[in-house]
């Protein structure tokens, strides 16, 4: 029978005897879930019996105390009653209380525990600890570790972390190798604050060192880029070339794929200067020239031009549509041509385009020489041989010769080692003479120069020379000046550099120049974090409209693909408050920046933004998007973009057409059937005679970045291989959209494209001729097909229509062959390892007729791809490279990028695909590949 | 026939189940009221579908599951919607031919389900059955057992932030407070919990139960703007008459006690029998307390019947003092043994206390002269040159506001996005028109 009331025992309570409130407490406690609404009038009373000291069962009283708050919802009362209760609160009971103020606990736990890392005066209660603790042991013993290192991480609980892994690796050392790798995840994702980062990584190489049989070294190096540890890695790669040189190599690439360069002149520098490091031996000698980055670009860069599959049909007609003398059309062009050409040495739409080319004025003519930059990127052998036309000295116009600085710079983006000396003797010697019309335009390409190719440098000297440049306040090389200091500087931190250029962006006069300083300043604070909290507000406070731009960038940067609430919080208040437009557009589009690891979300938080009734927001969502979703294949991005791409004012049209094929980069109809229908847009948004300029601007620009690189890169803000951030393609992107103010600023975008390709190489670096087995229906990672292709198919249709059906298929079906093998011939260079093509091809054909619509997924019976092809990113999922002659030195690692192989069959006779570099200097008989850029690097 | 409607209503749950909509759901509960009259009389209906869905997996539906064993049965995994619908199916089939013990049995087991299930799908079928499960215990008149079982579900309910559930358990438990007559452990109940936002039935009940539980503890003016609250608020449907009914009635006798006389037009709608209440009414109007007492005799099981007649018993003094009031208004200079015959007060001492204290409530304004026995009533206030139009008028804006609020908060837009409406496919279509009709049914016993 149930109680109706508490009334009787609550009387009780009022009693003189001990024993008397002692029965009654107990009762209640046996009630309190039922009859809490009538126990919490008289909470007052059970308190008062719990502050009286000389009551023994106060305990039981601050339990039904904690039981009532429980029951009213307040949660936080509750919790601080059941740790008062001690025993009386027994954490084994099985009762949805008990649970709830468990995790209460725990939270309350976390919460203390996060701040005791920041001030030690905060005194956590030992029950609270009690109770934690507990519960972790109860995960122990379920063998739950992830919880428990997850738990333990969470509350910055870094000896625990450091316990379990240690008892794994005595146990358990493949277990141990996963945890590590969770733990080093967990810290990527979840960990805000920077010190404990920095003390979970470092104790997580301890722990990893201390492993004695086999320990994964790729983990250490993920961990290396993180903590740009040079000292540390130049010691590991002293040991690892002596027993395990494949392994070295691999772990040098990876390095030079996701490290800065300040980190990898470092370990150079650290491996160079070491007397028992021997750097005549072959094998030292190849470590250290794979760090120098120049194989990678090599390897790249012949990816890229033996894969070309760029379709100039569709450029030339834009071309032809476009008004040449407008020289915002002849712009776009410009870098529809750079974008679509980025990184494969083929500048043949130049050369066959000379009068075109002839109409570009000014600034058009700077653009129009960068572009060579963009187009060459990565070409370091013969970079400077085909500028040298154009570079100072020769008798080209200033535009000209700034444009080729600029190329200069791009070509060697982020490999600067070879032409920073010459570019800063430039601006060494021009520096003092800014202000003059000529200098200027080519100081302005030589500081962008400066700044690309010397990014992340941490260059003091070279920042100096831009500092001189700045300071003649000139509006024109002020701005490139400001800019490539931020780009030198990336990353760094660096107090008295904000501190200049904060200062001479309220002094000077030139907006140009105040916002080029602003925009460096946030570089400069790239992945800064908190640290950049206080640039921020004061940035933010500023009156001048740049500068609160500027800060927006800040936040954007130091905060890039945290997804910190803090930070979008801000963001979002400066994207409907601030009074400027500008700045308003910036802080929408920077939300693309935080949220480039949890890229989903972007479309939600933004959707509302985009139906604004401020064009610059709507600007901002679309770009955001772009942004965050580069590369992704997101529907829900798309649906958001669909109707800014009908948007009535032009420049929305502009930037969600640049976001679309952001997304849509890459991708063919049968992965996404929205491409036919997009494409189609742009060619008809160029067609169309009453659009607006900008529109027209933004689709052209479009085709160039929807088959960027000869459809052969991708736009990834994060290392697929090391769960790092891409620093090179952020702020390529970060730069691009300041092409808002400044055209010339849009090469930049040919910073973000990564290329997507498998490259296998021995321990020679050469690459060896074998296939690849893909486990998926070809038709979802072919290209697309070209126009011209297009155009003879219907010929070809319309030739047969009197033959019977079966003829008919027949028929195309070798037009189609015979297309696909002529298409190649098209371009200079005839490569032989096209022929892949062919075999696939026919079965294509009839899975079409058969189906059209037909999800991707895994089948069993492979086709074969080359080595040195293109994996798009959803298609690695699906490689595996065949288990015959080359195994790769590092299994867990993901199917793309450059991977090293064990030869298993030495002895074999080995085909070889020659790179760029061996194919321009084929005059001469090499033996061994590489000691020419080994010679190349004592010229330094 | 009927078993291809609930076939197809499964189809309607695990939809709702895949896409967490749980306007699904809501539909299907509102065929419930159709299909019950068939489902009752026609064991062979539920027979059908159990056998189909669980075949012989559940020992205590073996009553409804044993006609066709060699029937294939589904290995699937039963979904918890569907699962929870047929119980909710079967609950209903036992009320309606009143099989009380085997329900209560059943509810057990009911309960011993819900605890499994966790998903935010459930919650409009949770709250029903918790309904059934009430209403079992009050049928077999067992209040006191089940109310520990609802304090424990209120809170698991409320941890889950399953609203529906948690609306729906404070309803019961104050529906259950009230027929034991707890009054002050309801009234602890509604001053420490916060009744979550839930469906309209749910809470114009919750809202009625407030204004019963306010209208007792003397709080009239309180349970007045409640009862108007549940009535407004009450959907506007068949089923929901009976409450609305009750409802009516609650609020004619709260505004009694206020002081105030309902409109004619309240008691002229056919469908109810208000004759008892008009009665009283007419009573109060003209302070007869003959026709009271008369009144309460000849209807006093009437009363009984809507528990009613405590609260009805309270307009004794009302009568008095509207008597009073008439008789200030029509006199300025009247006797005490006057008022005392014409209002059959006992004597003439009990009628100078009554008409002091009706000074003392500002029912009359008037002073009593002792010595010569008789009241005088002070000169009429025009009542324009007071405050009272001004808050009165201020309270009409007031709740037109508020209307206009609750009703903005209630609208559905359409979204502007082109796209989406295109994904509206013709279910969704019909679910928005079904939904149009009408709010969840009412559901009063």
């Amino acid at each position: 029978m149930a109680l109706v009331s508490a009334a009787p025992y609550l009387a009780l309570l009022n009693e003189h005897d001990t024993s008397l409130k002692k029965y009654a407490l107990n009762s209640l406690n046996d009630i309190v879930d039922e009859l809490w609404s009538e126990i919490a009038n008289n909470i007052d009373q059970l308190e008062e019996l719990y502050e009286d000291d000389s009551f023994e069962n106060r305990k039981l009283a601050a339990l039904i105390i904690s039981k009532v708050y429980y029951n009213l919802g307040d949660f936080e009362a509750s919790v601080k009653y059941s740790l008062l209760s001690g025993d009386e609160f027994n954490i084994e009971e099985q009762s949805q209380y008990i649970e709830t103020i468990v995790s209460k606990c725990i939270d309350l736990y976390t919460n203390l525990s996060q701040q005791k890392f920041q001030d030690d005066s905060i005194v956590i209660d030992k029950q609270l600890s009690e109770i934690f603790e507990k519960m972790l042991k109860k995960c122990f013993d379920l063998k739950d570790y992830k919880l428990a290192l997850g738990i333990s991480l969470e509350s910055f609980r870094l000896d625990i972390v450091e316990k379990i892994l240690n008892l794994q690796i005595e146990t358990n050392i493949d277990q141990a190798l996963s945890l590590i790798n969770y733990v080093l995840v967990c810290t990527n994702t979840v960990i805000s604050n920077f010190n404990f980062k920095t003390k979970v990584l470092n104790s997580l190489i301890d722990i990893l060192l201390t492993i004695k049989t086999n320990p994964d070294f790729f983990i250490i190096f993920k961990i290396i880029v993180q903590l740009n540890e040079s000292q540390l890695a130049g010691k590991i790669f002293k040991e690892l070339i002596k027993s395990e040189p494949l392994i070295a190599y691999q772990g040098a690439f990876d390095l030079v794929n996701s490290g800065s360069q300040e980190l990898l002149e470092n370990i150079i520098k650290y491996l160079k200067d070491d007397k028992e490091f021997d750097d005549e031996s072959s094998e030292e000698s190849k470590l250290i020239n794979i760090l120098t980055g120049v194989p990678t670009c090599d390897l790249n860069i012949t990816f890229l031009y033996k894969n070309n599959h760029t379709d100039i049909t569709i450029l030339n007609k834009t071309k032809n549509l476009l008004e040449g003398r407008s020289s915002i059309f002849h712009s776009a062009v410009t870098f529809a041509n750079a974008f679509i050409h980025a990184g494969t040495t083929d500048d043949s739409f130049f050369r066959k385009n000379l009068e075109w080319l002839g109409k570009a004025t000014n600034w058009s003519k700077f653009s129009a020489t960068a572009a060579l930059g963009v187009i060459h990127k990565g070409n370091l052998s013969q970079g400077r041989n085909i500028l040298k036309p154009y570079l100072p000295g020769s008798s080209g116009s200033a535009h000209t010769k700034g444009g080729s600085l600029f190329a200069l710079g791009l070509i060697f983006a982020g490999h600067g080692r070879e032409t920073i000396d010459y570019l800063k003797k430039f601006l060494d010697d021009n520096g003092s003479s800014a202000g003059s019309n000529d200098t200027d335009v080519m100081l302005h390409g030589a500081c962008l120069g400066c700044g690309v190719a010397g990014m992340a440098t941490n260059n003091e000297s070279l920042y100096e020379a831009l500092k001189v440049v700045l300071y003649s306040d000139s509006a024109i090389s002020g701005q490139a000046a400001g800019l490539a200091m931020g780009l030198v500087m990336l990353g760094s931190g660096n107090e008295q550099a904000i501190e200049d250029m904060l200062t001479y962006a309220e002094e000077t006069q030139h907006e140009n120049i105040i916002r080029g300083l602003a925009i460096g300043i946030a570089l400069l604070n790239f992945g800064q974090e908190y640290k950049a909290d206080k640039y921020i507000d004061d940035l933010l406070k500023k009156e001048s409209s740049i500068l609160r731009y500027g800060g927006v960038f800040t936040i954007a940067l130091a905060y890039a693909g945290t997804g910190n609430n803090q930070a979008i919080k801000k963001l979002l208040h400066y994207a409907v408050s601030d009074p400027s437009d500008d700045v308003r557009r910036a802080s929408v589009m920077c939300l693309g920046f935080v949220l480039i690891r949890d890229y989903t979300s972007t479309p939600k938080i933004v959707e509302l933004l985009s139906q604004s009734h401020n064009p610059h927001v709507r600007y901002g969502s679309a770009m955001a998007l772009g942004i965050s979703c580069g590369g992704k294949n997101l529907a829900s991005a798309l649906d958001v973009l669909q109707p800014l791409t009908s948007d009535p004012v032009d420049f929305v049209r502009q930037g969600a057409l640049m976001a679309s094929s952001m997304i849509l980069i890459q991708q063919n109809e049968h992965v996404n059937p929205k491409v036919k229908e997009f494409n189609k847009k742009l060619s008809d948004t160029i067609k169309n005679k009453h659009e607006d300029a900008l529109a027209k601007f933004g689709a052209t620009l479009s085709q160039g970045i929807i088959d960027a690189g000869g459809r052969n890169v991708t736009i990834t803000l994060e290392n697929p291989n090391t769960n790092t951030l891409n620093m090179k393609s952020i702020v390529g992107l970060a730069v691009f959209v300041q092409s808002w103010y400044w055209f010339p600023l849009s090469h930049f975008l040919s910073l973000s494209f990564t290329p997507t390709a498998i490259i296998g190489i021995t321990k020679d670096l050469k690459i060896p001729k074998f296939e690849i087995n893909c486990h998926a229906k070809e038709k979802f990672f072919e290209y697309p097909k070209s126009e011209e292709i297009k155009e003879n198919k219907k010929e070809g249709v319309t030739a047969v229509l009197s033959t019977t059906v079966k003829a008919r298929a027949r028929a195309r079906k070798r037009k189609d062959d015979m297309d696909i093998d002529e298409k190649p011939e098209v371009k200079e260079e005839k490569v032989d390892d096209k022929d892949s093509d062919k075999e696939p091809e026919k079965e294509d054909d009839k899975e079409e007729e058969k189906e059209k619509e037909e999800p991707l997924k895994y089948c069993k019976t492979p086709y074969k791809i080359e080595n040195l092809s293109r994996v798009v990113p959803w298609q690695t999922n699906y490689i595996s490279l065949t288990k015959e002659r080359f195994v790769p030195i590092n299994k867990s690692r993901g199917n793309s990028g450059i991977i090293i192989l064990e030869d298993t069959k030495p002895k074999e006779k080995l085909e070889v695909i020659k790179t760029v570099r061996q194919l321009n200097v084929t005059e001469a008989p090499i033996p061994q590949p590489f000691t020419l850029s080994g010679d190349d690097l004592k010229d330094e | 026939m009927e078993v291809k409607e609930i076939e197809s209503s499964f189809e309607l749950l695990a939809k709702a189940s895949n896409t967490f909509d749980n306007r699904y759901i809501s539909k299907v509960l509102r065929g419930v009221g159709t299909l019950r009259k068939k489902l009752s009389q026609d064991k062979s209906i539920l027979e059908s579908i159990i056998s189909k869905v669980y075949g012989t997996s559940r020992p205590y539906l073996n009553q409804f599951g044993l006609i066709n064993e060699s029937m294939d049965v589904d290995k699937d995994e039963i979904s918890p919607e569907v699962d929870l619908y047929i119980h909710l199916l079967v609950q209903i089939y036992y009320l309606d031919n009143k099989q009380y013990d085997e329900l209560n049995s059943f509810n057990d087991e009911v309960i011993k389900l819900m605890q499994v299930y966790n998903r935010r799908t459930l919650d409009l079928i949770q709250a029903k059955i918790w309904f059934y499960i009430s209403r079992t215990k009050e049928l077999i008149d067992d209040l006191l057992t089940i109310r520990p079982v609802l304090t424990t579900f209120l809170k698991i309910s409320s941890l889950r932030h399953d609203n529906e559930t948690m609306g729906c358990i404070i309803t019961l438990l104050l529906r259950n407070y009230i027929l034991t007559k707890d009054i002050n452990q309801a009234i602890n109940l509604i001053e420490k919990i916060q009744f979550p936002e839930c469906s309209n039935s749910v809470s114009c009940r919750y809202y009625y139960y407030l204004a019963k539980i306010h209208a007792i503890q003397l709080n009239y003016s309180i349970a007045n703007e409640y009862c108007i609250t549940a009535i407004r608020k009450s959907p506007q449907t068949k089923l929901s008459l009976g409450f609305l009914q009750s409802a009516t009635k609650l609020n004619i006798i709260i505004e009694l006690l206020m002081g105030d006389i309902p409109e004619l037009k309240i008691f002229k709608t056919n469908q109810w029998n208000f004759e008892p209440y008009l009665m009283v009414t007419k009573a109060v109007k003209n302070g007869d307390l003959k026709l009271f007492d008369h009144a309460i005799k000849t209807y006093r099981t009437d009363f009984i019947n809507d528990d009613n007649l405590s609260l009805i018993l309270r307009l004794h003094q009302n009568v008095i003092k509207t008597g009073i009031r008439l008789i200030s208004l029509s006199y300025s200079k009247i006797s005490l043994k006057d008022i005392c015959i014409k209002l059959n007060l006992d004597s003439e001492q009990s009628t100078e206390y009554i008409i002091a204290k009706s000074i003392r409530d500002n029912v009359i304004e008037a002073s009593i002269n002792n010595e010569k026995g008789f009241m005088k009533s002070k000169e009429l206030l025009d009542i324009y040159s007071t405050k009272l139009p001004q808050s009165e008028f201020d309270s009409r804006i007031n709740f037109c506001l508020e209307l206009y609020n609750d009703l903005v908060k209630s609208m559905r837009y359409p979204s502007e996005n082109l796209k989406v409406n295109e994904e509206i496919d013709d279910d969704e279509l019909e679910l928005i028109k079904a939904l149009q009709d009408g709010d969840l049914d009412g559901l009063m016993d």
